[in-house]
């Protein structure tokens, strides 16, 4: 750790290219397969003479199909990770995070009663955000005890918010159209990046920006927010202020998310984890660190989950059977010592 | 800075009175001692006195100013504060701990910066352990820890600093140090220091002022001497003492001996 410590150009330059190359790479992945220089000539020529110079089969393969999802999944991915370690602060609690929380369950039916009601996708983003938030503030206020929230207790807090908001679901899909409606809110609630375009990013993409950028300014003071309530307000910070902001920040990113490709689990706990075991648990290098691979793991999944098969397989499966396992291994080794 | 508490009171929700009308004033530089028996309310006192807990009469002021009426960075640059070292499971190193001192200092967004992690290192040295820099808080021992956070609370530039049973956990050396550092902040630099103890000795060697609370809810203010007198002690921890006064080289250093229960 030492070493990595004092390469910290190295390791910023090695966050920072990592997922341009692996988006680059990502991109030339599919039924019309292209090198990462072919890809780079193309896209250079599209950027320097316009979109004409190029076959215009190459750009709309490119341009109209992949990149909208290419730029979903590293948004997604770099937001869904940067807002588990956001709420791990909050909560002071290493198993913090958008699903275990129940913001994500929280999102999913606020975006979903949106859907049933036929509503745009402004509406669908605002609900999606709200009930989140609301999501949040329950499990909080059931963890919050004297003495502050134990582990145990935040996470029971989210596991009963999470449940009432997926029986909260399920009554959507009980009284969804059976031919329209429910087959494209159980698909959208697996999650898929797949019904992606300019339009729809335009939407979402601005949220999960603006979040990550908070979080990504305040990184440093979250650090304060893992100390125990008296020490914290010593340190001269407005803790609840603070909290409140992150939270916010935390859900418009998760809100957002949810409501572009549905639910996505497991990538706010992995990845925050990944970078823990590699950076120490220092904020200031946690938050930059699970942006960058946040994005490669979701890029990286996406790719998979689109090119694997013939039929697309649905994100979240993915992610669950590579987080899952990969989760045993890290509490099996560690002991559970860093939760 | 001078700072004073002013007819403070304090209970619990049950309506027992933990501290009644305490007033005392600790002008810039000198040691304040608290002491008394287990559970009479010597940490209520301290999270009081700094607006942690809210005193239900009465305020805490700074030259004169309610402390509730200073904005929280202000405040918490003039004040530091060194909780017990209880286990404490923080995966970060010592220097990550300690450079969190400079908190009040910076802007919300603002980062720690190069001048910042070197008052953390100086801080660190100063407090004689450089070699836990890289140390993980969560595998440090109680003693190592109570080091470290008072290197944070010195990384605050305070003037003031506020400590929570700092020798406790302590070895006889590292006690010493405490001590030392205490002395010398106030002497140097004109920080003054309030403490809690259950080391009447330890309030005798450093402290210009003592507060003995007692299971009443009374409690005696001045200077040290006078304070920590046998029947004072006897009083307040219902336990028969002797103060004996010992010759060592040019000093004579006090040392307060329980003899048995009354």
């Amino acid at each position: 750790m030492a070493s990595l410590k004092q390469n910290h150009v190295f390791r910023n330059i090695i966050l920072v290219l990592l997922p341009i190359v692996t988006a680059i790479v990502c991109m030339g992945i599919g039924r019309m397969s292209m090198s990462p220089g072919e890809i780079v000539t193309n896209l250079f020529e599209i950027a320097v003479h316009g979109p004409e110079s190029v076959d215009p089969q190459i750009y709309s393969v490119l341009i109209s199909v992949r990149l909208p999802r290419i730029i979903l999944a590293v948004l997604c991915g770099a937001g869904l990770a940067v807002s588990g370690a956001a709420f791990q602060s909050i909560f002071s609690n290493a198993l913090a995070t958008p699903d275990t929380l129940g913001v994500a369950a929280g999102s999913s039916f606020g975006a979903a009663l949106a859907l049933l009601l036929g509503m745009g996708l402004i509406t669908v983003q605002v609900s999606a955000l709200a009930v989140g938030f609301v999501a949040v503030l329950m499990t909080y206020i059931i963890s919050r005890q004297k003495s502050g929230a134990s582990t145990v207790m935040v996470i029971l807090s989210g596991m009963v918010i999470a449940s009432l908001f997926e029986a909260g679901i399920s009554i959507i899909k009980f009284i969804a159209d059976t031919e329209s409606q429910l087959p494209a809110i159980t698909y959208w609630l697996m999650g898929s990046l797949a019904n992606t375009s300019f339009s729809s990013l335009a939407l979402g993409a601005p949220f999960i920006v603006a979040g990550i950028a908070v979080i990504f300014a305040l990184r440093w003071k979250l650090n304060v927010l893992m100390l125990s309530e008296d020490e914290a307000k010593t340190m001269g910070v407005n803790i609840r202020m603070m909290r409140v902001i992150v939270a916010l920040a935390a859900t418009m990113i998760t809100a957002s998310c949810v409501s572009m490709c549905g639910q996505v689990g497991w990538v706010g706990l992995l990845i925050p984890h990944i970078c823990r075991m590699l950076f120490g648990s220092n904020n200031q290098n946690i938050v930059p660190a699970s942006i960058s691979l946040g994005a490669v793991f979701l890029l990286i999944m996406d790719t998979v989950a689109r090119s694997a098969t013939a039929a697309e397989i649905p994100i979240s499966i993915l992610t669950s059977v590579i987080g899952a396992p990969f989760f045993i291994i890290l509490l099996k080794k560690t002991g559970g010592s860093n939760l | 800075m001078i700072f004073e508490v002013v007819h403070g009171c304090f209970g619990y929700g049950d309506g027992r009175e933990v501290l009644r009308d305490l007033s005392f004033r600790v002008p810039e530089g000198k040691i304040l001692s608290v002491l008394g028996p287990n559970g009479v309310g010597k940490t209520t006192l301290l999270r009081c006195m700094m607006g942690l807990l809210h005193w239900k009469k009465g305020e805490s002021r700074i030259d004169g100013k309610n402390i509730h009426h200073i904005p929280v960075r202000e405040l918490w640059k003039k004040i530091a504060y060194v909780p017990q070292a209880k286990g404490n499971a923080l995966m970060y190193t010592a220097e990550e701990m300690v450079v969190l001192g400079r908190c009040a200092h910076l802007g919300m967004m603002q980062q720690p910066k190069k001048k910042d992690l070197e008052l953390a290192r100086e801080a660190i040295a100063l407090v004689g352990v450089p070699h836990l820099c890289g140390k993980l808080c969560s595998q440090m021992s109680g003693g190592e820890l109570q080091m470290i956070l008072i290197a944070r609370a010195l990384t605050t530039q305070p003037s003031m600093l506020v400590l929570d049973e700092p020798e406790s956990n302590l070895d006889f050396k590292n006690q010493l140090i405490i001590l030392d550092i205490m002395q010398r902040l106030a002497a140097e630099q004109g920080i003054s220091c309030v403490f809690n103890t259950h080391y009447p000795d330890h309030a005798l060697k450093i402290s210009d002022q003592a507060l003995l609370l007692d299971k009443s809810g009374s409690y005696i203010f001045g200077e040290s001497a006078e304070v920590i007198s046998c029947e004072n002690m006897e009083r307040s921890f219902e336990v028969e003492v002797y103060i004996d006064r010992l010759e060592v080289g040019e000093t004579s250093v006090a040392s307060v001996v329980p003899l048995s229960i009354l």
